[in-house]
């Protein structure tokens, strides 16, 4: 590239950048207004499917909670966009509001799981001993006293939420759409290794978060009174 | 009227009830009594459904409410039960708790809701505390709450679990009020409690569960003081029996004065004696461990008789001849000797003790 062509360049992405600016922020905010609200949604319901103890629902919703868990969001957009939207490059927008509401509604319904597992079991035996059926204990009882945790971790969500889509992100989409597209047109041989990949990113993370939880149990158990005397002994506290 | 037929209930291997029955009439107010273990907070849950038997079934006045088709919701609404650990809806204020089930259960206008919640408040003493959050409760206080909370719903009968085991004395006292003025008032009750003092004043029938089953049933004065079964008679003295143990000065001999002041608010010990009780035991523990710095030992007995008022105390130490003009027991002695009402000593030579030493405490 001559000096000449590499300013005429620099000129011409200058003169288009206020453009991009606006049109990037717009499909930002357009992304995370309508995917937050489509995923607090997504995620409301299926955790009352998931509540109400729905046997074949409950296990279909904890096999993608698995897979949500642990495999990246890039890999899930792919997939998105391979099985929904294959060769189809004007619903990448549609394509990225799905996959983004989806990954929050499972924060959703993560949050709410643990915020209601969280409410004190003597809270919720008084108020069935007092004539609550289940919604009423749900609707009255649980949600009002799990809802403290609830919007503690919604705002981790809400944040990250945002990072999802960012304008980098919204970048990265058209790119994965366009991978997703040549995936698409070699037909099913090249979804083997994204298969594999995404079974490796289970793996380690489900193995990761295994080595978490035993070191956790190490540090955080009771000391034995022999063990605590051999500390103060050392000069330890 | 609440019937208990021939109920099991057994957890896989484990059977907690064998073959159950019992019958509380209307007006009645039932005190069930047991060892720990025995299944009283059990029979509770499941007189109000809150376990479902294995075998047997249950009524409420005629109708069945171990049956399938039985709407549970009803049962419990005429039911009502009151929580050793209190349950309070820790989101809701005093008010809003009592309020809960009228509003909630029998779509009652909120304002009707408060103003026959405030009356409840009034009458269980908590009126001024109605907008705190029960955080902000003491543990009597607590149980207040939940008692106004049961009341709002007027059930038929009113289920107590160990209303005050989780209270100290002072705070036992502000319930057991609550609980007399609920049997002035004619409520129907069943109290699971090892309160003798709170079964004697308010129970007109005392049950005794053992091995499954009722082994006995009566009176409070037949139960406590003249029980048929001799394991009733066993597990009655247990209760009117306190005894310690002391190895070594490391004892918690603040626990000590504790399990003492618990001991006799049970029992309903008068205050004289408890005053004499606490201050010999404090005597003899300055005398026989602090002083000797832990090198004897020595066992306490406490045994309540209920006809008089009074204890009978039995002190086994080791150490040194008791002998007023030793210097070990110089200062204690006397104290000891003036706070007692009778006092006998006598050398023994058993399981490492010297000396025994037997007071009775009069009121």
């Amino acid at each position: 590239m001559t000096t000449q062509q590499y300013i005429d360049l620099i000129a011409d992405v200058t003169a288009n950048s206020g453009a991009s600016i606006v049109s990037g922020i717009f499909m930002t905010l357009f992304l995370f207004t309508t995917t937050l609200i489509l995923g607090a949604l997504l995620g409301i319901r299926l955790f009352m499917w998931y509540y109400n103890g729905n046997k074949i629902v409950t296990s279909i919703i904890n096999v993608i909670y698995a897979y949500m868990n642990y495999v990246p969001m890039s890999t899930f957009l792919i997939f998105v966009f391979y099985i929904f939207f294959r060769g189809n490059g004007k619903l990448n927008v549609v394509a990225a509001i799905i996959a983004l509401s989806v990954i929050f509604a499972f924060s959703v319904f993560y949050s709410l799981e643990i915020s209601i597992k969280s409410v004190s079991q003597g809270e919720i035996e008084a108020a069935y001993s007092m004539g609550y059926d289940r919604k009423l204990v749900l609707k009255k009882i649980i949600l009002p006293a799990a809802l403290p945790m609830f919007l503690f971790q919604l705002r981790a969500n809400v944040i990250k939420h945002v990072q999802n889509t960012a304008i980098v992100e919204i970048i990265s989409v058209m790119d994965i759409q366009m991978v997703a597209d040549i995936i698409a047109s070699e037909g099913i041989v090249p979804i083997i290794p994204i298969a594999i990949t995404t079974v490796v990113y289970i793996l380690i993370g489900f193995g990761g978060a295994r080595l978490i939880d035993h070191i956790s149990a190490k540090i955080n158990r009771e000391r034995t009174a022999e063990e605590q005397k051999e500390w103060f002994k050392h000069g330890r506290f | 009227m609440i019937k208990v037929e021939h109920i099991k209930k057994a957890y896989g291997n484990r059977e907690v009830f064998r073959d159950l029955s019992l019958t509380v009439n209307d007006g009645e107010v039932v005190g069930i009594i047991g060892p720990s273990g025995t299944g009283k907070s059990l029979l509770l849950r499941c007189m109000i459904m809150l376990e479902n038997p294995t075998e047997g079934k249950i009524y409420l006045d005629d109708e069945e409410i171990t049956a399938p088709d039985c709407n549970i919701d009803d049962v419990h609404k005429r039911i009502g039960m009151v929580f050793q650990n209190f349950n309070l809806f820790s989101r809701m204020s005093v008010v809003e708790n009592v309020m809960s089930g009228p509003v909630h259960l029998d779509n009652m206008h909120p304002q009707d809701a408060y103003e026959k919640s405030m009356k409840l408040l009034k009458s269980v003493g908590l009126a001024d505390k109605a907008f705190l959050y029960p955080n902000k409760l003491s543990g009597g206080e607590k149980q207040r709450v939940a008692m106004a909370r049961t009341l709002a719903l007027e059930p038929e009968i009113i289920l107590m679990d160990e209303p005050t085991s989780s209270l100290d004395p002072i705070m036992s006292t502000e319930v057991s009020s609550v609980i007399r003025m609920l049997k002035a008032q004619g409520h129907t009750m069943v109290i699971a409690t090892h309160e003798m003092e709170l079964i004697r004043q308010v129970c007109t029938k005392v049950i005794f569960l053992l091995d499954g089953k009722v082994w006995e049933e009566g009176t409070p004065d037949k139960i406590f003081d003249d029980a048929d079964r001799e394991e009733t008679r066993i597990f009655v003295q247990a209760l009117k029996l306190l005894e310690f143990d002391v190895q070594s000065d490391d004892f918690d001999f603040i626990g000590m004065q504790t399990s003492i002041l618990n001991f006799t608010y049970r029992n309903g010990v008068p205050e004289t004696v408890v005053n004499k009780l606490l201050s010999i035991s404090e005597e003899f523990v300055q005398m026989i461990i602090i002083q000797s710095k832990g090198s004897n030992i020595m066992n306490m007995s406490f045994a309540y008789n209920q006809k008089d008022g009074s204890i009978d105390a039995c002190i086994r130490f080791s150490g040194p001849k008791l002998d007023p003009d030793n210097p070990v027991y110089f200062f204690s002695w006397p104290i000891i000797q003036m706070r007692a009402d009778e006092i006998t000593s006598e050398e023994i030579f058993e399981d490492g003790f010297t000396n025994c030493v037997r007071l009775k405490l009069k009121k």
